[in-house]
């Protein structure tokens, strides 16, 4: 296979199963974040058999310090801290991966169409993006929420069509390069049409870039969830989480110091967690381009 | 007479660049009959791959300006999207130059064989497709096809590549294949086997091939007959013999004339002079005289362009057909200058 191997690599950057696995294995932040992410997944799904408390209902005395009963101490209403840690990474993994899917359903297609197709759809596709991507996510969000209201549905609504433009920017310009390529003639020889050539040969192509963009969105994600509940528009109380206990933490910063800190640990994890994942899959694909990969605030 | 499958007519193609537009194709005509082989020649940029191209209407920038491209008594450039993708990948289907890039990296090479069969026969259940794209990539000679059908592309040397290419190329019983350069990409060993490939896929289904190449080995070892193009036009037609035996055309002679052989004892490569026309000035004459050798500067080479004409019945190029105003010396010029060598 050696000699397969040379020429393939010569004619085009193919993805390789076996290679990815083993490339993405040999980067240490990939591995770390990996891991971490897959135990921050299992805490959200296993969330009630971890948590010893109901997140919304009284455990104890209200703002104590960290003991056995209540691991991490209690909250202003005497709710357990370590149990609403646990429902808030559910919390925060749902608005993840309901934003990151969300932008990635909507914008992956319209990319591909406005790349393959060009014309007319590309000019207005391309306008309206740009149009989105003029104004600083935060505040698109903040305007979406404010006319959709809050919740955890219009929390994802307003990240997710935020986050929409950047998927339509990065499947259409690998659209631009897929559609010279030689297997897309030969399947239009074949017989294929166009919508076939989209969906089965060009769109399946450009998921390199594509994965990694979604896990940039989800780490994305979650600090504008944390962000928006701060200021209030995120999930409204009595929902843990995150952003929302940070906000009231405020308060009683001299009485509970781990209410403020916790909260922002399980942030900075998760964070760390998925921009290694991401690194880990840019070094896998091939994707990488330069240093460090993209996670910050939106806008 | 047979009637031939795929029969172009003047067929022209234009591309419009900065520096004005540019005419690739430039009135070519021909045809190809069932079970037969033709093989089209010429350099690169002489307008072989655009010809089929805009024959299946697979050309994304150019324009056509003229032409008929005849199947089935149909014309392939008059009919709807809808109908002539109907017959691409069944009827009618194209192998390409590099067997590496014309599979889709992300699936599976077994399924994409499959998907040639089941985008033409929407009855085909998926297990019979499976196995019948397995029957097919036995044909073709992938070892082990039940294992390798579920391989990816980059799994498959060049050359295996290139055989499931043809494996696809033939899964639907087509009646022309047009293989563009097919043998150029892999290494001489594998080449052979492939155009033994395509000649037993030419048997099995009776299709007419459509040949591309600029290689007058591959011509001399598969095809039936010849068509040579410079500059977007066909300037000479014959049956593969004459073409080695009688070349009725300069440039012709001069393909043959940097050609190495091993029953020839003239040791020297005599290149054409030159570089190839410029398709962005047109010229009333005939493309090759600013390198032709025979014309020696004769008025009617530069004020009128030759159009094919047969061969005398009765000398050694009988059935060829060349474009140019002093074929009947060629032979005697091309003896004189030594350029083409009598087998000793």
């Amino acid at each position: 296979m050696t000699t397969a191997a040379k020429e393939s690599s010569a004619a085009a950057p193919v993805i390789r199963r076996a290679t990815v696995r083993r490339k993405f294995l040999g980067s240490a932040p990939g591995v770390a974040g990996a891991i971490v992410l897959l135990i921050l997944v299992l805490v959200a799904v296993f969330a009630p058999l971890i948590a010893p408390f109901d997140p919304l209902e009284r455990a104890g005395k209200a703002l104590q310090g960290p003991s056995a009963q209540n691991w991490f101490g209690t909250d202003e209403l005497g709710r357990d801290l370590f149990s609403r840690l646990v429902y808030g990474t559910r919390l925060s993994l749902e608005t993840a991966a309901g934003a990151a899917l969300l932008a990635c359903a909507v914008g992956l297609p319209l990319g591909v169409l406005s790349g393959y197709l060009g014309g007319w759809i590309d000019a207005i596709v391309m306008r309206v993006t740009d149009f989105v991507l003029a104004v600083p996510g935060i505040l698109f969000a903040l305007v979406l929420i404010a006319i959709l209201g809050s919740g955890i549905i219009n929390l994802i609504l307003a990240i997710g069509i935020g986050a929409i433009p950047a998927f339509i920017r990065l499947s259409r310009a690998s659209t631009l390069g897929l559609k010279e390529r030689e297997y897309v003639l030969a399947a239009r020889s074949m017989g294929a049409s166009k919508a076939d050539i989209m969906a089965r040969t060009i769109a399946p192509n450009t998921m390199g870039p594509i994965i990694v963009q979604i896990i940039v969105t989800a780490s994305v994600a979650i600090l504008a969830a944390a962000a928006l509940s701060f200021i209030g528009l995120g999930t409204p109380p009595p929902a843990p989480s995150w952003g929302g206990m940070l906000q009231t933490s405020r308060s009683f910063l001299y009485q509970q110091i781990w209410y403020a800190i916790l909260p922002g640990v399980a942030l900075a994890i998760t964070i760390a967690a998925l921009d290694g994942v991401g690194r880990g899959l840019q070094t896998a694909l091939g994707t990488k381009t330069t240093g460090r990969a993209k996670v910050g605030g939106m806008g | 007479m047979v009637t031939p499958v795929l029969q172009i007519e003047d067929l022209a193609v234009e591309f419009t660049t900065p520096e004005g537009v540019l005419r690739a194709v430039d009135g070519v005509s021909y045809s190809v009959d069932a079970g037969e082989t033709l093989a089209v020649v010429g350099e690169t940029g002489s307008g072989k791959s655009v010809t089929v191209l805009a024959a299946l209407g697979l050309l994304d920038a150019g324009r056509i300006v003229s032409g008929r491209v005849m199947f089935d008594g149909l014309d392939l450039l008059r009919l709807p999207d809808k109908k002539l993708r109907r017959l691409l990948g069944s009827n009618l289907t194209m192998v390409f130059q590099n067997p590496m890039s014309a599979l889709n990296p992300v699936m599976t090479v077994g399924r994409q064989v499959a998907e040639t069969l089941v985008v033409h026969d929407r009855k085909l259940t998926n297990k019979g497709a499976r196995g019948r794209a397995i029957e097919l990539l036995a044909l073709v000679g992938v070892p082990q096809p039940d294992v390798r059908f579920n391989q990816y592309p980059h799994e498959f040397s060049g050359g295996m590549c290139q055989r499931v290419v043809i494996a696809m190329a033939i899964a639907n019983n087509p009646r022309v294949i047009i293989a563009d350069e097919p043998t150029t990409a892999v290494d001489v060993t594998v080449q052979a086997q492939l155009l033994d490939l395509l000649q037993v896929a030419r048997e099995e289904t009776g299709a007419g091939v459509v040949l591309i190449t600029h290689d007058l080995g591959v011509v001399a070892e598969v095809a039936d007959r010849v068509a040579v193009m410079y500059a977007g036009r066909v300037v000479e037609t014959a049956p593969v013999r004459n073409i080695f035996r009688a070349p009725q055309h300069p440039y012709t002679v001069g393909l043959l004339s940097c050609l190495p052989r091993l029953d020839s004892t003239v040791e020297e490569l005599v290149p054409i002079p030159g570089s190839p026309a410029n398709l962005l000035i047109r010229s009333p004459g005939c493309a090759f005289q600013p390198r032709c050798g025979l014309s020696a500067d004769r008025d009617i080479c530069t004020s009128d362009r030759p159009e094919l004409a047969a061969a005398a019945a009765d000398s050694a190029a009988a059935g060829s057909w060349a474009a140019c105003h002093f074929a009947d010396e060629t032979t005697a010029w091309s003896a004189r200058e030594h350029l083409v060598r009598e087998p000793s």
